[in-house]
């Protein structure tokens, strides 16, 4: 056992394993860029930075199972840590360099830690409106609620990746008075009305069937659709098909009360609330390409107001979440006519830790160059000594 | 080759026999984890509490209405319209034409359709208040948007007209390069738009692209404005 656990050590500190990673790092750099021909840049950052295991296909046709840039980065800390820190010498002629690993260790940890729980998104608000939530560029939710609520209303969230990728799914909870069943999804779809004599691949609800469609490049762009069964306790099941950009959710009675069920992008909750007061753009002259934007809007916390001013490179950071000024519209306002302004929320626990890391290499490659500096200047002197 | 060449070889050449052995262990607890089943039911444990539903319910909405093939007064009017013409409820309906697809909704947008073999063709609805500055302006910012010289009120009131909501209504075609806010341009372009002047508003319908792509298009979009048709309720 002893032996295991020390030859385990050797290996995963090993200069070896650093060189099989960084080659495998490598290679999935240059594959994921050129796979961006063939996949928009969210379906590459899934399958070659966000996954454990891959299948690239060479030249389209030969499949290479690869493991992913988590997986090898994940190592790639491990690796670090143990043999760039723990195993790496410690005399004050390593200093610089032990410095160096700590902030690349500092920097694989802040992409881990953003990987696993950072949230992204935008808020649109247009001048004179307040929100407090803000809302996913690629993942969906089910979000279902009683619409007879006055002021408040409740809704029970069921998030895109417990139905989206899982076949047949049911979904229950004691506070609703029916189950829903997700029988299909489709991540990129299009309801299509049925005509006598048409055969529809899938089932047709109400006239209408789901067809598949190819993932968009842009993945924001995609419209999700799903077939549901609303399953009361007693009586009959209702089929429906929801589609992520429809305008007008699906509605049911249930128990004497409607509900309404509706696919769309998952919302997330900012702990204050966002008003804009007043939204500015300046055009480069005779163009339509935007040459400053900016945003004033009041930050509201606890009845507490703060004026900020977001534009392109100030950002409005508060309680872990960043608010940059990202995009306006509507594109073809006419003048007068009211502005909406677009903010990209994100956030993310460790989006200083890049700052921190570089920080701490910076420093340590200044010790060790330094310090190599000194030596070189000491032997010149002695050597024009002697 | 020196000693410490070939143990530094020696080492990468076992780190990839053992980099091997471990990614393959890992794959088939993987896999062993997937078939153990995710369970077929599952319980809802995330709530949140909304002042408002983000988008407004449509009791008794048929899926076509859902997916805005079809628009009723008696609906909702889809999140993304003009707040004026929010407020008042759309008081008129249109059929999308055979092979459009509606979009995600945009603001100040009554409703989105893309068309096309890829969907490059983009087509709108929206209402401005006062009559949105007027016929000529918002031809012409048309105009300026494909990079093309304004025209003149002479011009404009020479434009043919199509009878849309009972009023006479200009049809505008420019063909240029079409720049958006982004500074995107399309190249060989084709704008085709319509001002349907209803007072106290008006209803703008414009679907741009590639020219390749509107030109087919140009009966759908001639269709889809004659669909525009006055609801009952906004008749009696």
């Amino acid at each position: 056992m002893k032996d295991l656990l020390r030859n385990l050590y050797r290996f995963l500190s090993s200069y070896g394993l650093s060189c099989v990673l960084f080659f495998l790092l490598f290679l999935l750099t240059l594959m994921g860029t050129l796979e961006q021909i063939h996949l928009g840049l969210f379906d590459v950052q899934k399958k070659y930075f966000e996954s454990v295991f891959l299948i690239h296909e060479l030249f389209g046709v030969l499949p290479i199972p690869l493991p992913g840039a988590y997986l090898v980065m994940s190592a790639l800390a491990v690796n670090l840590f143990l043999g760039g820190i723990v195993r790496a010498r410690k005399g004050p002629a390593h200093w610089g360099v032990l410095l160096g690993h700590i902030g690349i260790v500092v920097l694989l940890l802040g992409a881990g830690i953003q990987y696993r729980y950072s949230e992204s998104g935008n808020l649109t608000l247009y001048e004179g409106e307040q929100s407090s939530e803000f809302e996913s560029y690629y993942e969906w939710e089910l979000a279902i609620a009683d619409a007879s609520g006055d002021g408040s209303f409740t809704e029970h969230i069921i998030p895109g990746r417990q139905f989206m990728h899982a076949g047949a799914r049911t979904f229950r909870s004691p506070a609703l008075p029916f189950e829903v069943c997700v029988e299909r999804a489709f991540r990129n779809s299009l309801p299509q009305p049925v005509k006598p004599g048409d055969t529809p691949a899938g089932p047709v609800v109400d006239g209408f069937t789901l067809v598949s469609l190819p993932p968009d490049k842009q993945a924001e762009r995609n419209a999700a659709g799903v077939y549901v069964t609303i399953r009361p306790a007693s009586g009959e099941a209702t089929e429906a098909i929801l589609w992520g950009v429809s305008p007008v959710p699906l509605t049911v009675e249930m128990d004497g009360k409607p509900w309404v069920i509706d696919l769309r992008k998952e919302r997330f909750q900012l702990p204050f609330a966002v008003a804009l007061d007043k939204f500015t753009h300046e055009m480069h002259p005779g163009t339509q390409m935007p040459r400053k934007f900016e945003s004033d809007v009041r930050k509201v916390e606890n009845g507490i107001e703060q004026s900020v001013t977001i534009s392109m490179n100030a950002p409005l950071r508060h309680r872990g979440y960043t608010l940059y000024q990202a995009s306006w519209g509507p594109p073809d306002a006419g003048p007068g006519e009211p502005l909406f302004s677009v903010f990209a929320v994100v956030n993310n626990p460790a989006d200083q830790f890049p700052l921190y890391a570089c920080i701490i290499i910076s420093v340590g490659l200044c010790v060790h160059f330094a310090r190599s500096l000194v030596l070189y200047l000491r032997e010149q002197s002695e050597g024009a000594a002697s | 080759m020196a000693q410490s060449d070939y143990a530094v070889f020696l080492g990468i050449f076992m780190a990839v026999r053992d980099s091997i052995s471990i990614i393959m262990t890992a794959l088939l607890a993987v896999v062993l984890a997937s078939c153990g089943g995710d369970g077929s039911v599952v319980e809802i444990t995330r709530t949140r509490t909304v002042e408002f539903l983000p988008k407004p319910p449509g009791p008794n909405a048929t899926s076509a209405q859902r997916f805005g093939y079809e628009h009723t007064a008696a609906m909702p009017s889809p999140h993304g319209a003009a707040p004026a013409a929010e407020a008042a409820e759309l008081p008129f309906t249109w059929t999308a034409p055979e092979g459009w697809r509606p979009a995600a909704d945009r603001p100040m947008r009554v409703v989105t359709f893309t068309a096309g073999p890829n969907q490059e063709a983009e087509c709108y609805v929206t209402i401005l208040g006062q009559g949105g500055g007027g016929a000529a302006a918002n031809i012409n910012r048309w105009r300026e948007q494909m990079g093309q010289q304004p025209l003149t009120e002479a011009e404009v009131a020479a434009l043919p007209v199509i009878d849309v909501l009972g009023k006479p209504s200009p049809w505008v075609e420019v063909r240029g390069t079409f720049t958006g806010p982004s500074g995107a341009a399309v190249d060989d372009a084709l704008l085709l738009g319509l001002v349907c002047p209803v007072d106290p508003f008006s209803v703008f319908v414009k679907m741009t692209g590639p020219a390749s792509v509107v030109e087919p298009q140009r009966d759908a979009f001639l269709a889809f404005c004659t669909s525009l048709t006055w609801s009952p309720a906004a008749n009696s």
